[in-house]
């Protein structure tokens, strides 16, 4: 609840890092905390991807798209933009109709494409082993954003404006490459003769995303800090003869003399 | 503080066998009536070598050399044929060549070993089918067969040519696993002087026989020995590290620092001998209570994972940090060998550690906890200690004693042998037809009861050596839990009051370059040098006890 | 004091790095976890879900499911019985009511019966804002058993009805799973069986189904030796 308490805080947007949580009474003689290094930084994401989007029961939009997102933390990333066309198959149900029923039902304007962009919040990070052997590291996030549809039928091409959010998870292959599955829900707004209508659609797809740069937005300035010794400091102090090249050069000295 | 780091130092790779008791090989097992028969091979979890009678005496007698027979005698003297067969023509020795080149290595080393066992040892080409013989049961991965019959090659040095390809061959054999020690070192190297060798091996040799006289205490010779190798061959290395083990043991000294620091950046040195430099490095700065550049060093130190040496290093690290006064980071290390991996790895120490740390943080009930626990898991060897059992009877004991490295060593080479002789009936045919196959039995038979002897000779003593350091402990944890005691009522002063330090801060950030998994009894390997420990200091003043 | 600890220490330390560096690999270094929190065992399963069967119906199922683990990977579900509540979509209300169509000609599943052989490669935790834990694991399945569909409207006298409508099925399926605590799960599953429908209607003809179950569970884990 801590966490949540800390979340809501406000300035968590800009500087999550810096909130600390006090764990307080719990600690009676001590609990221990793995604290594993992230083995991967997300800066400069982009994404291509592929997925479905079932809008009704008439047709399926197969979607092929991308996306640039700027990481600002480990926990928040601003998804500036994403761009989703959605090539449209029939279900067959239209002729389903007609066979079966000799029915031929009025169909809706089809959905073309979506622009959105969304605030996207990973709270979990995590990793997974794959037969108890390989570790693959991974995250689940949330994104929230809103865009632009475009839908297009016989008599209408029109933009409608949506808001969306949805999970999504994200599977690491290396510092570059990471793979993500998102399932977004869309609201749409549509204004039918006056009147403000909503429908809904699901949004699901799978991405490559390739990460770029290691210095994010907010942390330029900042140092970080590198021990830059390594021990043997201290024996060249301690025992100043020890160092093998130092007495090379020693003796090189000598035979200048 | 006593330079512990010098016994630790000193185990690799000086610690090798003292001289033991070398039963007549191959044939004459009568002699032996300690250990039962060999029945087949053990499984990992070794447990110590079969015992011995309690009428026969376990330490081994420092047997001379000169007096005693080959590895493998001579054929008409060693083999008990049930028929005697006929000699071999020189024929089987070229079917033995064609089969060898042919990688054909079971039938090359029965048709060598008909050849051997059937001719006199001044046949034509006998030393080099010994040598064929050799070679391919090594090829096949009888190491010990191997090892017996490239010794009496090398021994026998009747054919100078045959004597450096046997000694490239052991060289094989020693640097790849465990060996029968004993034979080659101390029965073979010691005792032989080989003469001219050629550049390739002589430096093999001339290692191996200078360790030989560090450990006897012959330095001057030693160091003539180690001389005689180029700077630009891998044993160079290897020596030096010898040689800074070797002053290091008679006082500090900087030369000694220079000789491992010489070997560490030497380019022929291999990764484990880099390493065995580094730890020693590291030491010396323990020693010196360079606490912070020693844990430097000792993170560079690469051990195999989950490893006995791992958890080693692990409590190595763990004092460094302690005297550090780091103690999340001390408790963080014994929390991981607590590790299932690293159930079997004796180290009473961890409770005492423990103990201090709860008591340096002020929490004196689990400081008291941990005295407990080390009395719970220790009261059964104590009580056996007390009660004066066989103390290799003792699990707990036996584990410890076989934790060391000399005895560890050994414990291989027992399960080497034993594997070895139980592959020995997966191959039949000619090596049945031969007698090859009731040879090796013999060979390894001996081999077993040789090494069981030497084992439990060792075991017993260091079974001894283990025990009076437990007790030893015991009085330490009486004592500590007396000073938990006081300490509880010590009273405070308000001038003493501490200031808070980065330990006392045990706030978690929700994000950032780490991710902080909560421990709960769930070991993930990735994480085991990871652990910190959260605890509140709950001392007023500095607490506790150095 | 400090002298007296000192010197077990230095015993204990001096024999203990007396290893050898170069140990036999352990054979804990092939696993990732060496021991898990939770261990499956016997596994009740209760859920509810949803069945999204075709633009005409849709069904909202109970189940009840018993599966023994063997380890960590393998598990078998010995059975799996699933009732299904169905409603009719807005398209088949328009078709009954404005086309006159029969409701008999809709035959949505109304039980299932499985059983199935379950395998859990993945396995993992997640750090929630690094504080709380989530562990949780993936799993493949694959099932085979019958449904019965819903043909109770136009039985009739002599039609047949509904455990009559037996369709042989199988297919395959994936779970997630989060633990709660060593006796207690939640479980997603996502399961899609192809139905093989026998003509129950004259003019029919045989069909083959797809038929989809997304069902969310509770499941309660005993018998296990932690």
């Amino acid at each position: 609840m801590k966490r949540l308490a800390a979340l809501l805080g406000a300035g968590l947007l800009l500087a999550p890092a810096s909130t600390l949580a006090k764990p307080g009474d719990r600690i009676e003689s001590g609990r221990i905390i793995a604290v594993d290094e992230r083995p991967y930084r997300m800066v400069h994401e982009f994404a291509l991807s592929t997925g479905v989007i079932p809008t009704d029961a008439f047709y399926v939009g197969l979607s092929l798209g991308g996306s640039y997102t700027l990481h600002l933390s480990d926990v928040w990333a601003w998804e500036a933009v994403s761009f989703h066309y959605s090539a449209n198959v029939s279900t067959d149900l239209e002729s389903e109709l007609q066979r079966r029923f000799q029915a031929a039902p009025e169909q809706d304007p089809e959905l073309q494409y979506l622009v959105g962009s969304h605030v996207m919040f990973t709270p979990f990070f995590g990793k997974e082993t794959i037969f108890n052997s390989d570790i693959v590291f991974q995250g689940v996030h949330l994104a929230l954003g809103g865009g632009l549809s475009n839908f297009a039928g016989d008599r209408e091409d029109s933009f409608r404006p949506h808001i969306s959010a949805g999970p999504g998870l994200r599977v690491f292959f290396g510092q570059v490459v990471s793979a993500r599955l998102d399932l977004r829900g869309f609201m749409t707004l549509d204004d039918v003769a006056g009147s403000l209508e909503t429908d809904f659609f699901f949004h699901g797809f799978l991405s490559v995303a390739f990460n770029f740069g290691k210095t994010r937005a907010t942390e330029i300035g900042k140092n970080e800090d590198v021990d830059p010794l390594t021990g043997f400091e201290k024996l060249d102090e301690l025992y100043p003869r020890s160092n093998p090249e130092a007495i090379i050069v020693d003796e090189e000295e000598e035979k200048d003399e | 503080m006593t330079r512990w780091y010098l016994a630790a130092a000193l185990c690799m790779p000086l610690a090798l066998s003292t001289p033991s008791v070398q039963g007549k090989p191959a044939v004459d097992d009568s002699e032996f009536e300690g250990p039962d028969e060999f029945e087949g091979p053990e499984d990992d979890a070794f447990e110590g070598p079969e015992e011995a009678p309690a009428d026969e005496d376990p330490e081994p007698q420092p047997a001379d050399p000169a007096q005693e027979p080959p590895a493998v005698d001579a054929p008409d003297e060693t083999r008990k044929e049930p028929e005697v067969r006929p000699t071999a023509p020189p024929k089987r020795f070229q079917e033995g060549l064609s089969a060898f080149y042919g990688d054909n290595f079971e039938a090359a080393a029965a048709r060598m070993y008909d050849y051997v066992a059937t001719n006199e040892p001044t046949a034509e080409n006998y030393d080099w089918a010994e040598y064929f013989l050799g070679v391919s049961l090594s090829r096949l991965g009888f190491r010990q067969g191997a090892s017996e019959y490239l010794y009496n090659v090398a021994k026998n040095r009747s054919s100078p040519e045959v004597l450096p390809e046997a000694l490239v061959e052991l060289e094989k054999i020693v640097n790849s696993g465990p060996f029968d020690e004993a034979l080659i070192i101390d029965r073979l190297f010691v005792d032989s002087d080989f003469g001219y060798l050629p550049p390739y091996i002589s430096s093999f040799v001339r290692y191996h026989q200078g360790l030989a006289d560090l450990r006897a205490g012959r330095l001057a010779w030693a160091k003539r020995l180690f001389d005689q190798i180029p700077e630009d061959d891998p044993y160079y290395p290897e020596a030096q590290y010898a040689l800074g083990v070797e002053r290091l043991k008679k006082k500090k000294d900087p030369e000694a620092v220079r000789l491992f620091r010489l070997a560490l950046v030497h380019p022929e040195s291999d990764r484990e001998l880099r390493n065995l430099c580094r730890l020693a490095l590291a030491r010396v700065l323990y020693e010196e209570e360079e606490y912070a550049d020693a844990l430097r060093i000792y993170d560079q130190v690469e051990v195999p994972e989950l490893s006995t040496a791992e958890a080693s290093l692990f409590l190595e690290k763990a004092w460094a940090h302690y005297w550090l006064r780091d103690f999340r980071q001390t408790m963080g290390i014994l929390y991981a060998l607590e590790a299932p991996s690293y159930r079997d790895f004796y180290s009473p120490e961890k409770f005492l550690l423990r103990s201090l740390i709860y008591m340096n943080m002020c929490h004196y009930i689990p400081a008291k906890r941990e005295i407990r626990r080390f009395r719970f898991r220790f009261q059964s060897p104590l009580e056996n200690i007390r009660s004066r059992i066989d103390l290799r009877e003792d699990e707990v004991l036996r584990n410890a004693a076989l934790q060391d490295g000399k005895i560890g060593r050994m414990a291989d080479l027992r399960r080497m042998l034993a594997r070895e002789a139980d592959d020995i009936d997966t191959v039949g045919g000619a090596w049945i037809e031969t007698g090859l196959d009731e040879q090796l039995r013999k060979i390894y038979r001996l081999a077993i009861r040789r090494t069981d002897l030497r084992l439990n000779a060792m075991l017993s003593a260091e079974s001894r050596r283990v025990a009076e350091e437990l007790v030893e402990f015991e009085e330490q944890m009486y004592l500590l839990d007396y000073e938990v005691g006081l300490a509880i009522y010590r009273r405070l002063r308000k001038e003493d009051a501490r200031r808070e330090t980065e330990q006392d801060d045990l706030g978690i950030p929700i994000a950032g370059d780490q991710t902080y998994f909560a421990f709960d009894g769930e070991f993930w390997n990735d994480e085991l040098p990871t652990y910190d420990f959260y605890i509140e200091n709950r001392c007023f003043d500095q607490g506790g006890t150095e | 004091m400090r002298m007296a600890i000192q010197a077990a220490v230095v015993a204990v330390t001096a024999m203990v790095t007396s290893t050898a560096l170069a140990q036999n690999e352990s054979a804990y270094q092939k696993v990732a976890v060496q021991k898990r929190k939770y261990v499956l065992a016997n596994e009740l399963k209760l859920s509810v879900g949803v069945l999204p069967l075709d633009p005409y119906e849709k069904g909202y199922s109970a189940s009840l499911s018993f599966t023994r683990h063997f380890n960590q990977y393998w598990a078998w579900e010995i059975v799996s019985a699933s009732a299904a509540l169905l409603a009719d979509t807005d398209l088949k209300d328009q078709l009954v009511d404005v086309f006159g169509q029969s409701p008999d000609n809709f035959a949505a599943p109304r039980l299932v019966f499985t059983t199935g052989v379950e395998l859990t490669p993945f396995y993992g935790k997640w750090a929630f804002l690094n504080d709380g834990i989530v562990r949780h694991s993936f799993l493949v399945g694959g099932y085979a058993g019958v449904i019965f569909g819903d043909r109770e409207e136009f039985s009739g006298g002599d039609g047949p009805t509904t455990l009559g409508d037996v369709r042989p099925s199988v297919g395959p399926g994936l779970g997630y799973r989060v633990f709660l605590s060593q006796n207690w799960s939640a479980r997603l599953d996502w399961r899609t069986l192809l139905s093989f429908r026998f003509e129950q209607v004259p003019e029919e003809g045989d069909d083959l189904d797809v038929v989809m179950l997304i069902n969310l569970s509770l499941s309660w884990n005993f018998g296990a030796d932690v």
